[in-house]
């Protein structure tokens, strides 16, 4: 069941940028199953995720939630900050073209937006990712392959139009510019990660007699 | 953004693949839904709204598609900017969609507060942070001091009544402080004690036969751009324009004549226009009169005896002769201004010729100088002296826009904030030395930049909680520093504003402010081309984060929290004195609250009662076509002896307008003023005028006079005089942050693109081994800064020119260029021109050759 697992991946991954809640994320051992998950997808980021581990344990909830702030929201200007068209629109604006394309994406798979903010933060396009990988893999158990083989074209159209295209710039400007291990670790996981999908990307493109992108 | 769900965070395996399988998405900020529409299905809509990217407040439309704002255009109803607008209209998209703009309320962790120290600011939920300020203002309360609450706005709305006026005297607080003082009041000092209106003019250019501009530049500033740069080729074609401004502009640029004077010397040019026009008997004789016996007795040197002239709609101009005109002749005025005296009698006679369809376009350059009150007062005199005023082609004051008052508050003030609220005010105006005399009363103008002083001297008391909105005057007031100091000393400082600035580093709590033209529901009235507008700001796209109107949801939200503190007065105000005026109803939340007020104010000009001006059949058909237009404006108004009216109120007489109901070239209205707050201080208005850095002694104090240019810094060691202008992309100070402004920053006649710029003169630049584009430090008494060389004509030799708007150290990521560093990206002018004020009316000093710089190489 790879499509639930990348979902899952996916979906712990999106947590990871939200505001962050060091108590919940130790509970619910996001950073462990993080690492179990990426383990057999991006055996690579096993180890980013240990370190992932580490921060969250080395990094109290005041030191997490400062460097989120600085990092993601500012406000005296967000050096990584989380919208792909600051990375993809020439002016570095928000609300871009490259934004719509994702707000359509999302309206063609029957998904609303159900939190304020931009559609292309990286948390909601992680988190689209994750609902249609694993609705790929619901619709496989239930023997619908064509709505799969539509549901597989749809992760990769979004995955090369909209995700791939600024996350690499997007983990690079984390890393440049923080110190704070979770955070460095948290762009290690990412970057791995969608590198490691872009085989299966082309492998769904080819299931679906698409060319690879 | 917080996790609403915490299986958000939980293995699908958790439970087991099959299971998994069959419970189907984990999802948090998505959520399914039967399929609506797709973007790009539905065509966009044009929806009304206004620009505040200048003080025009065009009536615009912005065409949105998919729920996002991608054009702009002038409100095709506006008689004011004929359907277009300037290039500050197009920049708000990029401030709309700037990604730096605070997205949720934030607070400051890091006690310690100045420049270069992180906040530390970390997100806190809406409701904390009113809890927060709630309690810090009600500690006031509490402990009977609440006068230490200061409210500092900026920018605004007509909806500002509410949080200025409303939330400060309900809640007990003289200390609502507008930013007025930093914009011209020294311009409406001019234009009060002349013609006995405080307030900006219209100018019917349309029908001009000679525009002289003084001091600014209609195509990119002062209150009518779209119609100016529309009009501005047509105006060449049938008129005479000339323009009187030390550094060329935009308009002089395509002028007839430009007159580049020396800083601070405007009083000397128009009395010298004013004397060629008298001595050569060009005077507008239907306006002002003329000797009884039709013999011009104006010579050069000579008394006049007033007794010889009779005056119609003017009040005396044979004392204004002899006291101030008689001596200033052309030859004189040319070596004080370095303006030829060939050019200034070539400007008097053309202006005569036109006349009266003349306007003399009075902008803050004229006025805004340390005794630039009397040369505003010389300047507008002129158009007296023309019968341009209320004149074809001339100066008009504006049509009635039929809003209505604030409610009154009174009943909501209980006997601590009636009290307190009657206290001295921070800005210390009315004080022997501010006599800050706006419409005739002493202290009863604003005093901006001055409340720093209050601030840092605790006179006449400490603040200890301030809120600011839509404003950052620790970088839009002269003498910058010293707001530093001022706001550290602040211990509870909230910042309601759409983008983190300077003063915002000053923060303990930040809240995001909505972008008014896109996301606000408020009016705003204003005047152009003979025709007043009443014009509607709308939310036209839903805003991206939950932002707020702070003129409006601000004061509901610390209402309710007041309430639950035991303190409903200001609630119960907003609830019961604006109720839904169609349906009688309050209301119940802050949304609904903002809706009906602005129906309230708004409601005579679409309910069906005749106020003249546009027919306009319901709130429902207001909101789509976002305005209304007045009539237009009546030529001759106020001739008849109608400058002033008195009446009586509570048993006193009450003026209004000039004291003499004239247009005054012999200010009885200043003179009242002046001895009233003479009399106050048990001095002379002798006395007085000299507290305030002025020269004049006895009559002269009262009419349009010269006043040498105040200078801080000696020649010998800051040789070259320093000029402020602004930039035509300047929305407000707020469009830094755009990289549009520093594409396009060229359009600034001189400006370089992507560089902040010093214009200096080839010739003194030569002498100072200075080469274009090198970088330089400019220092004066107050301060440093660094930006590039730019060696160009249009300047004076001995003079230098920069735009304001750039050298930020706090703001977003274009605008500053390293914020940990606090290191600023160009820099900014109020960093070199220190903290000054024109005392008689109260205004920040920016203009008048006030500041000496030297250069060198950084």
């Amino acid at each position: 069941m790879p499509d639930m697992t990348r979902s899952d991946a996916y979906r712990l991954l999106a947590a990871c940028f939200y505001e962050p809640d060091r108590e919940m994320f130790l509970a619910e051992n996001l950073s462990a199953n993080l690492g179990l998950l990426l383990k057999k997808l991006s055996p690579p980021a096993e180890e980013h995720c240990r370190r992932l581990q580490a921060g969250l344990h080395e990094n109290d909830q005041e030191a997490l939630l400062l460097e989120y702030t600085r990092l993601f929201l500012g406000p005296f200007g967000a050096p990584a900050h989380p919208y792909g068209s600051v990375y993809l629109e020439p002016t570095r604006r928000l609300m871009g073209n490259s934004t719509l394309t994702v707000q359509r994406m999302y309206q063609e798979s029957d998904i609303a937006q159900d939190i304020e903010g931009p559609p292309d933060h990286i948390a909601l396009e992680l988190e689209f990712m994750s609902y249609l990988a694993g609705r790929t893999a619901r619709t496989e158990a239930h023997g619908h392959t064509t709505e799969a083989a539509d549901l597989a074209l749809r992760q990769h159209r979004f995955y090369n139009l909209c995700l791939a295209p600024w996350t690499m710039p997007f983990c690079e400007a984390i890393r440049a510019n923080t110190q704070l291990l979770f955070y460095q670790a948290l762009a290690d996981c990412l970057a791995s990660f969608v590198s490691s999908e872009m085989p299966r990307m082309q492998g769904m493109a080819v299931a679906s007699s698409l060319p690879a992108a | 953004m917080k996790i609403k769900r915490r299986d958000f965070l939980k293995l699908s395996a958790a439970t087991g693949i099959s299971a998994a399988v069959f419970k189907g998405a984990t999802l948090n900020a998505l959520a399914e839904t039967p399929r609506g529409t797709i973007d790009g299905e539905k065509p966009g809509e044009w929806k009304a709204s206004t620009c505040q990217g200048c003080t025009s407040w065009c009536p615009v439309e912005i065409f949105v598609q998919d729920g996002r704002a991608v054009k702009v255009r002038g409100n095709r109803h506006s008689r004011q900017n004929d359907g277009v607008v300037c290039p500050r209209g197009h920049l708000s998209l990029q401030q709309l969609y700037d990604p730096d703009r605070i997205k949720t309320p934030l607070k400051r962790t890091n006690p310690k507060k100045g420049r270069g120290v992180d906040p530390k600011f970390v997100p806190i939920s809406w409701d904390e942070a009113m809890n927060t300020i709630a309690d810090r203002m009600m500690e006031l309360r509490k402990s009977g001091e609440p006068e230490k609450y200061l409210l500092m706005r900026g920018r605004y709305t007509y909806m500002r009544d509410i949080i200025y006026d409303g939330v400060t005297k309900i809640f007990g607080s003289p200390n609502n402080i507008s930013h007025s003082a930093i914009c011209a009041e020294a311009e409406n000092f001019g234009a009060y004690y002349t013609e006995g209106m405080w307030g900006y003019r219209d100018y019917d250019i349309s029908n001009s036969k000679y525009l002289l501009v003084w001091g600014c530049d209609p195509v990119s500033s002062n209150r009518m751009i779209p119609a100016a740069i529309r009009r501005l080729g047509d105006v060449l074609d049938n008129a005479t324009v000339a323009v009187v401004d030390p550094k060329i502009n935009n308009t002089a640029a395509k002028a007839h004549e430009w007159l580049p004077l020396l800083p601070g010397t405007d009083g000397a040019l128009a009395l010298a226009i004013a004397h060629v026009l008298l001595a050569d008997g060009l005077w507008f004789k239907e306006f002002v009169g003329d000797f009884k016996d039709g013999k011009n007795l104006f010579k050069a040197g000579a008394t006049v005896d007033e007794e010889a002239f009779a005056e119609k709609e003017s009040h005396g101009v044979v004392k204004w002769w002899n006291l101030a005109v008689k001596d200033m002749t052309p030859k004189k005025a040319a070596e004080i201004t370095k303006v030829p005296a060939e050019q200034i009698i070539r400007v008097a006679h053309g202006m005569a010729k036109a006349a009266p369809n003349v306007a003399v376009w009075m902008g803050p350059g004229a006025a805004m100088h340390v005794r630039g009150g009397y040369a505003a007062m010389a300047v507008n005199a002129l158009n007296g002296l023309v019968g341009g005023i209320d004149n074809v082609g001339g100066t008009l004051p504006s049509n009635k826009v039929p809003t209505r008052k604030m409610p009154k508050l009174d009943a909501y003030q209980d006997e601590l904030a009636k009290k307190q609220s009657k206290m001295p005010k921070i800005d210390q105006r009315g004080t022997k030395v501010i006599p800050a005399l706006k419409e005739g009363k002493p202290g009863g103008g604003v005093v901006t930049n001055n409340t720093a002083t209050g601030i840092l001297n605790a006179d006449p008391y400490e603040i200890k909680v301030a809120i600011g909105y839509m404003n950052n005057f620790v970088f839009s007031c002269s003498g910058a520093e010293r707001w530093e100091k001022a706001m550290e000393k602040i211990p509870f400082f909230v910042h309601i504003t759409t983008n983190a600035a300077e003063m915002t580093q000053y923060a303990d709590i930040v809240l995001p402010g909505a972008i008014s033209k896109y996301e606000k529901l408020c009016w705003v009235k204003q005047k152009q081309n003979r025709y007043a507008q009443c014009t509607l700001l709308q939310p036209v796209v839903k805003p991206m984060w939950e932002v707020i109107n702070d003129e409006t949801e601000f004061p509901w939200l610390l209402g309710e929290k007041f309430a639950e503190r035991g303190f409903p007065n200001l609630i119960d105000f907003l609830k019961k004195e604006f109720k839904d005026p169609e349906t009688g109803k309050e209301a119940t939340n802050a949304k609904e609250f903002t809706e009906y007020a602005v129906k309230y104010y708004t409601q005579d000009m679409w309910n069906g009662k005749d106020v003249g001006g546009d027919k306009i059949n319901g709130w429902e058909e207001f909101r789509k076509r976002g305005m209304w237009n007045s009539d237009p404006q009546p030529y001759k108004k106020r001739w008849g002896g109608k400058f002033g009216k008195d009446e009586e109120k509570d048993g006193k007489k009450v003026t209004t307008g000039t004291v003499s109901h004239k247009f005054e070239f012999y200010s009885e209205t200043l003179k009242k003023a002046l001895e009233k707050h003479a009399e106050k201080h048990k001095t002379t208005v002798d006395d007085i005028l000299a507290a305030c850095n002025y020269t004049a002694n006895g009559e002269v104090a009262f009419v349009p006079h010269y006043e040498p240019p105040f200078r801080h810094g000696s020649e010998k060691d800051y040789p070259f005089t320093f000029i402020d202008y602004k930039s035509r992309l300047n929305r407000e100070g707020r469009s830094q942050n755009a990289p549009w402004y520093y594409e396009f920053k060229h359009v600034d006649p001189g400006d370089v693109g992507h560089q902040d710029v010093l214009h200096i003169n080839p010739a003194d630049a030569a002498k100072l081994g200075i080469k274009d584009g090198d970088a330089i430090r400019v220092t004066s008494v107050a301060g440093s800064i660094e930006c590039n060389a730019h060696l160009w004509e249009g300047v004076r030799p001995g003079t230098v020119a920069k735009a304001f708007g750039q050298g930020h150290w706090a703001y977003g990521k274009t605008a500053a260029k390293d914020y940990a560093k606090a290191t600023p990206r160009g820099g900014n002018n109020n960093t070199l021109m220190p903290f000054e004020i024109e005392r008689l009316s109260g205004a920040n000093v920016r203009n008048g050759g006030f500041t000496g710089v030297k250069i060198e190489r950084a």
